[in-house]
This record gives structure tokens, C-alpha cells and sequence, in this order.
């Protein structure tokens, strides 16, 4: 604020205690006074309002981030359920699990680069999940290699690689998601508090230009001084706008925050849990009666995969979940029975009642969901950012005009002492 | 190519003395057995029937080998003929064993096919078998509890595991051994001290790497994984069976195995205990195999398929239930 036009300075700076001595002098002290008041509101406000801004700004950019590690582990997960269901199938891997498996590691080394460069603070992780990647497409390769050969070796490999993603990968990822929806919710709170700047402002100026003219008042015997006057109106009308320009990005970026990007989180949530289902499925056959715990596993991901799509009201996909885990059940059925052979089939051939087909439909539409949702939210928070920059400009220029009215208003006063 | 390691692997033979076996099945007891692997209930250590010979088995049972015979009601292999199908305990990823056929999907090997002919004497049909693939230290608690009835998968018989479950008679015989890179100058697991050798838990073969102190063992949930690490360099050698490490030689160019084997283990398939009738009727089927020439396709088919097939190991009887 300090390249803001100072008001018309007292006019005799050299003598200051004739500037402040009798009725004019405390005139003068009035009029500074509410020159101040004007001043100190339009700082505040413009302040208020820049602050609003950075804090959505701020929240964008973590709910971009966010969306960025969300989209990490999707491909992850993705990858993994591709390779382990095409070591199910055995023999040469089928080309659209090899497409599949391809597509989550470009989409996953692709999203570790963007996220990289959207948060210093999320750096280490990413660098050591890129580390990780590496060994892991390295893991699969060998795995792969040692299949082709007919090598039983490869499934070792396999369920080396699928640990690590497991056991090593992931998991700081889930931490890193929880940090950055944090992170979306504290710039939220900083929000919040950035109206208290424009309200405390709006008090203080208003409280002081009234005290001032109840004094001039009685001091003067006229009941309104119109420049005072006028400076208040501006004043007012100016927290007004504020206000509302503040309300107004409020709610787009509330209604944002619960509507796109909490179904952005939520859908993104529930695609990780599906894939990881859907390779706990075919590590439960592939390790023929002894996995359990994958099937365990498979369960939990699951019911969190559901909770998730009820949150974000998203019956449509919760319809095509339940049909995948109605064709996972018959797959169950076919393997507690004993037909282990029946079993694999149906999770890996293009079999109408198959998980795979069902599998894929959920994969479809929830792809497209969640491309949709994240570009709403990304959009939802630009256009309620964009208004607050002018409106911040708009409280510097009624702060300034707000102080030339009062100073005019005194400086008529003033005039009636020459 | 691959069966000619294993031949080489197996040159042990079954012309072993039997009174060598109590070696392997009972170490030494030292400090370092009584602090045995926790997974398993105490592969190692001392047992306490030191009387009865630990390849001895339950004397065969013949009476429904006879075509058109009925299992007598109540006995455990009316009971699994009543289920549908065989409930066998497998390794999927030990070449020439039990292995998953990458190119088919299907589990293949020696072991796969003992329980394969077990099966096809039961129902008629090779194929009624449900698998549970098991690492080495899941063997013992599936059969403790019933969730497999029968486990082939490279076991060793001895005295302490005589104490949790039961056994057929021996069907086949191994010895421990070490894997090393052909690059290695190593003749044997003397030559390892200092060096990190990897072993499959809850196997013999982790129990007899404690009388090697110095060795850096390196203890994983499966022999394959041991495979892994050692492809990858995190470990210098991989003790194992030598039936095994053969398996893992004809997997890797740059995998030899070295020394003479210094244990000697005796293969028979593991049956929960007090299922005496399964286990008779399982050494019938496998003393037919010896006769009539079921056994010797077997190892010609997955140990050597050039050169004379030795004799199966004897079986011994003459245990009480």
C-alpha cells in the first residue's frame, strides 16, 4: 500500500504546533484520523482479498497434486493387474493385457514426472517411487522373460515384483495422498480466515469515521458533514462488494471442494482399490488354495472400493463393481469347488459371464468419470479465483477515494477558521 | 538339457545304507538347533523316538488295490472319494517336481504325478486332485489341520516330523547341496563361510546350515525365491536339494552346483497323522509303482530320460501305529 497517493499533507509542516493548536488543529487531527481509518480499511480489504486468493490458489494447486499422486497409483495398480492376470493365462501374454499393462506404466512414469514437479515437498517420495518403478518394470521383464522360456522361475519374479509395488510402492503413496488432502483442507481453512481481514477493517473504519462525525457534529452544530458522509457510504459499499466477491469464491470453491474434487479423490480412491482387487484375485489362483489372504485382501479393497463410490453418489458405477463382484464370486465358487481350471477361465477369457469383460466395463466408465470430475474441479477452482485479483484492486481504489471524501469533508470545516 | 543336470544333480542313487539316513534325520544336537525356525513346529532338534528307523512307514494295505473294491465306510479314503477329489499339497515353481507349466497353466512334475497316479486309483480319473500350493513351512500346519490330505512336495522324511505328521515309505532319495555362479571358485559348502547362502525356511535344508556357523544365511518363505536373489546377486549360493537345485540349473547357463551332497534326504508324501489307512493304501500304490514299472517312467520321464534308471529306494515297514 505504500505506493498509494498520500493524502493532502497538513499545510504547514514546520510550525506543527500552531498545525495542532486550537479548534482547527484538533479539525486537522480529525481529518488525519479519518484519512487513517479510510486508508487502513482499503489495506485491509485488498489484503483480505489477496490473502483469498493465494489460499484458493493454494488449494488448487494441492488438489491438482492430489489428483496427480491419485492418478500414480491408479496406473500402478493397473500395471500390476495386468501382469499378474496374464501370468494367469499362461503362454504368450494376451496383447490387450500387454497394452493394459503398458498404459499404466507410461500413465504412472508420466504422472510421477508432473507430480515431481508440483510440490518440492512430495520430491523424495516420488523420486524414490520412480527408483522403485524402475525395479519393478525390471522384475516384470524378468518374469516375463523366464515365462517365455517356460521357465517356472518367472513366478517367482512375479511375486517379487508384486510385493514390492505392494509392500514398498504404495504405501507412501496412500501417505502422500493423505498429506495432500490435508494440505487441500488447511488452504481451505486459510480461506476462511482471510474474510476476517476485510470484516475487522470494514469495523474499524466505519467505528472511527462515525466517532468522528458525532464529535464534528456537536463541535460544529451541523448534523452531517458530506464528505464524511460520503467516505462512509464508499466505506460500506465497498466491504459490501468485498463481501460478496469473497462469499461468491467461497462457495464456488466449497461447493468445488465438495462436490468435483472430493469425487475426483473418491473415484480415483476406488479405481486403485478395483485394480488391487482385481490383482488379488488372480494371486489368489495363482497361488492355487494357498491365497487366502490375498482373497482376504480382496474383500477389504473391495468394500472400500464401494464405500468410496457411495460417497460420491455414483450409482452407475457402484452397479458395474457389484456386477464385476458377482462374476468374482463365481470364480470363487469354481476354485472352493476344485475346478481350479474353471476357475482361471473365468478370470481370464473374454467369457461374457468372466470377471475380465466386467472388470474392463468398470475400468471404462470409471476412466472417463474420473477424467470428467478432475477437469470440473480444475475449472471450478480457476473461475472462483478469478474475480477476487479485481475485487482486491476495486478495495485499494475505494480505500483511496473513501480518504480524499473525508479530507475534503474536514477540509471544508477547515476553511471556515481562515 | 534340462534333465541332464538333473541326472547329474541325482547321481546319489538309492544304493545309499540305510543306517546313513539317521544322520540327516537327526542332527547333531547343538546350541544352534534348539534355536530352530518358529515357522514349523520344530523340523529340527532331537525327538524323542530314537528307536524306530525314520524311513520306517506303516506296512502297505493291498485289499483296495483289487479292481471293483469299496473303500469300508468311515476309512479317509472313502471320505475323499466321497468329496469329488484329491486334496494334494504341491510346490508350483520346483522344476521337474512340481512346477506350473508356463506355457499351459498346468502344474507338472514327479511329485505331481505321484499324487496324479494316488487320484487315478481312487476315482478312476488322474485329474480329481485339488492343489494348494505350499511353501516349505506350510506343509506341516495343512496337513495339521486337515486343509490337504496329502502333501508331495520334495519332503523329507525324518524323526521330528514324525512327531506332527505321518509318512508314506520313501519314494525317492536326495541329497543337500549348494548352488553357486559358474564364475565361482567354490567346491562345496566349505568353501561358503563368509558368504551369504540362501535357504527356503521351515526346509532340512535351513536346519543344516546351523552346523555351518560361519556361513550368512540368508532365510526366504520360498527355494525360489532364493533363485531370485541369487539372479540378482544379493546372495552368493543357494543350498537346497539337489533335486531342486538341478531344477534351477536348467533354468540359469550361469548356475552350477557344486561339492558332494552333505545330508541325505529320504522323499515320502506327507499324510496327517492317525490317517494310517491313507498311508497303507498309499504305500500299496506306491510299492505297485516300484513293480511295475510306473516309478521307473517317472524318472526316466522327469529325472533321466538317457541311461539306466537306478532302482527305487527300498521301502522299510514295520512301524506301530
Amino acid at each position: 500500500m505504500s505506493q498509494l497517493p498520500p493524502p493532502p499533507p497538513p499545510p504547514t509542516p514546520r510550525r506543527p504546533r500552531a498545525v495542532f493548536v486550537g479548534t482547527p488543529g484538533r479539525l486537522r487531527i480529525a481529518g488525519v484520523a479519518a484519512v487513517v481509518a479510510c486508508l487502513v480499511f482499503g489495506l485491509g480489504a485488498t489484503g483480505g482479498l489477496i490473502n483469498r486468493s493465494d489460499a484458493i490458489t493454494n488449494a488448487r494447486n494441492h488438489a491438482a497434486q492430489l489428483v496427480r499422486i491419485q492418478d500414480i497409483r491408479s496406473n500402478l495398480t493397473q500395471a500390476d493387474a495386468a501382469s499378474t492376470n496374464a501370468f494367469l493365462v499362461g503362454g504368450l501374454e494376451p496383447t490387450d493385457q500387454r497394452a493394459s499393462y503398458d498404459a499404466g506404466i507410461a500413465g504412472a512414469t508420466a504422472a510421477i514426472a508432473a507430480a515431481s514437479s508440483g510440490s518440492d515437498a512430495d520430491a523424495t517420495v516420488l523420486a524414490k517411487t520412480n527408483q522403485l518403478l524402475a525395479q519393478y518394470a525390471g522384475l516384470i521383464e524378468s518374469a516375463r522373460a523366464n515365462n517365455r522360456q517356460g521357465f517356472p522361475i518367472g513366478s517367482a519374479y512375479l511375486r517379487q515384483a508384486s510385493n514390492l509395488m505392494r509392500l514398498q510402492m504404495l504405501p507412501p503413496l496412500a501417505r502422500l495422498v493423505t498429506t495432500e488432502q490435508v494440505r487441500v483442507a488447511s488452504a481451505y481453512n486459510d480461506a476462511a480466515i482471510a474474510n476476517d481481514a476485510l470484516t475487522v477493517s470494514l469495523v474499524l473504519a466505519v467505528v472511527a469515521l462515525l466517532l468522528i462525525q458525532i464529535w464534528l457534529s456537536a463541535k460544529t452544530r451541523r448534523t452531517l458533514n458530506m464528505g464524511l458522509a460520503a467516505a462512509t457510504v464508499v466505506v460500506v459499499a465497498g466491504a459490501l462488494v468485498g463481501e460478496l466477491a469473497m462469499a461468491y469464491a467461497q462457495h464456488r470453491a466449497a461447493d468445488v471442494r465438495h462436490g468435483a474434487l472430493a469425487r475426483t479423490d473418491l473415484l480415483a480412491t476406488a479405481r486403485t482399490d478395483a485394480f488391487t482387487a482385481k490383482s488379488d484375485e488372480s494371486l489368489t489362483l495363482i497361488n492355487r488354495g494357498s491365497g487366502q489372504a490375498f482373497e482376504a485382501q480382496y474383500q477389504r479393497v473391495m468394500t472400500d472400493a464401494n464405500e468410496s463410490l457411495q460417497t460420491a453418489v455414483n450409482p452407475e458405477l457402484r452397479l458395474l463393481l457389484t456386477e464385476y463382484d458377482t462374476a468374482h464370486l463365481a470364480v470363487r465358487a469354481e476354485d472352493d469347488d476344485g475346478n481350479w481350471d474353471g476357475a482361471v477361465n473365468l478370470a481370464t477369457s473374454s467369457n461374457s459371464t468372466g470377471t475380465k469383460v466386467a472388470f474392463t466395463a468398470f475400468d471404462l466408465r470409471s476412466r472417463s468419470a474420473l477424467t470428467r470430475q478432475a477437469s470440473q474441479a480444475a475449472d471450478g477452482l480457476n473461475s472462483s479465483q478469478r474475480p477476487l485479483s479485481g475485487v482486491a484492486v476495486l478495495m485499494a481504489l475505494a480505500g483511496i477515494a473513501a480518504a480524499v471524501l473525508a479530507w475534503r469533508g474536514i477540509a471544508a470545516r477547515l476553511r471556515e477558521y481562515r | 538339457m534340462n534333465a541332464r543336470h538333473a541326472a547329474l544333480a541325482l547321481g546319489l542313487g538309492a544304493a545309499i545304507a540305510l543306517s546313513a539316513c539317521t544322520s540327516s534325520a537327526t542332527p547333531k544336537p547343538t546350541a544352534a538347533n534348539a534355536a530352530t525356525t518358529t515357522t514349523v513346529p520344530a523340523p529340527a532338534g532331537s525327538c524323542t523316538d530314537t528307536s524306530t528307523n525314520p524311513v520306517a512307514s506303516f506296512a502297505p494295505n493291498t485289499t483296495n488295490l483289487v479292481p471293483g473294491s469299496v473303500f469300508p465306510a468311515g476309512s479317509t479314503m472313502a471320505r475323499i472319494q466321497q468329496r469329488g477329489h484329491l486334496i494334494a499339497g504341491v510346490s508350483a515353481d520346483t522344476l521337474l517336481f512340481g512346477f506350473r507349466n508356463p506355457f499351459t497353466g498346468g502344474l507338472e512334475g514327479f511329485d505331481i504325478d505321484m499324487v496324479r497316479t494316488i487320484a487315478k486309483e481312487i476315482f478312476g480319473h488322474a485329474n480329481k486332485i485339488s492343489y494348494k500350493v505350499l511353501t516349505y513351512a506350510q506343509r506341516i500346519p495343512a496337513l495339521q489341520s486337515g486343509a490337504v490330505d496329502i502333501v508331495a512336495d520334495v519332503m523329507t522324511i525324518n524323526c521330528l516330523r514324525w512327531e506332527a505328521i505321518d509318512f508314506s515309505s520313501e519314494y525317492l532319495q536326495a541329497g543337500q547341496r549348494v548352488l553357486v555362479s559358474t564364475a565361482s571358485r567354490a567346491k562345496g559348502i566349505s568353501d561358503l563361510n563368509g558368504k551369504r547362502v540362501c535357504a527356503a525356511e521351515g526346509s532340512t535344508n535351513i536346519d543344516k546350515l546351523k552346523s555351518y556357523p560361519k556361513v550368512r544365511t540368508v532365510p526366504v518363505p520360498d527355494i525360489s525365491d532364493c533363485m531370485v536373489l541369487f539372479q540378482q546377486g544379493s546372495v552368493d549360493a543357494v543350498t537346497g536339494d539337489d533335486t531342486v537345485l538341478a531344477g534351477f540349473v536348467a533354468q540359469d547357463p550361469y548356475a552350477k552346483v557344486v561339492g558332494a551332497a552333505f545330508t541325505i534326504e529320504p522323499y515320502g508324501l506327507g499324510i496327517k497323522q492317525h490317517n494310517t489307512d491313507f498311508v497303507q493304501y498309499v504305500n500299496a500304490i506306491i510299492e505297485r509303482m516300484r513293480v511295475d514299472g510306473t516309478w521307473a517312467a517317472m524318472y526316466r520321464k522327469w529325472l533321466k530320460p538317457a541311461g539306466a534308471v537306478p532302482k527305487p529306494p527300498a521301502a522299510i515297514y514295520g512301524r506301530r501305529p
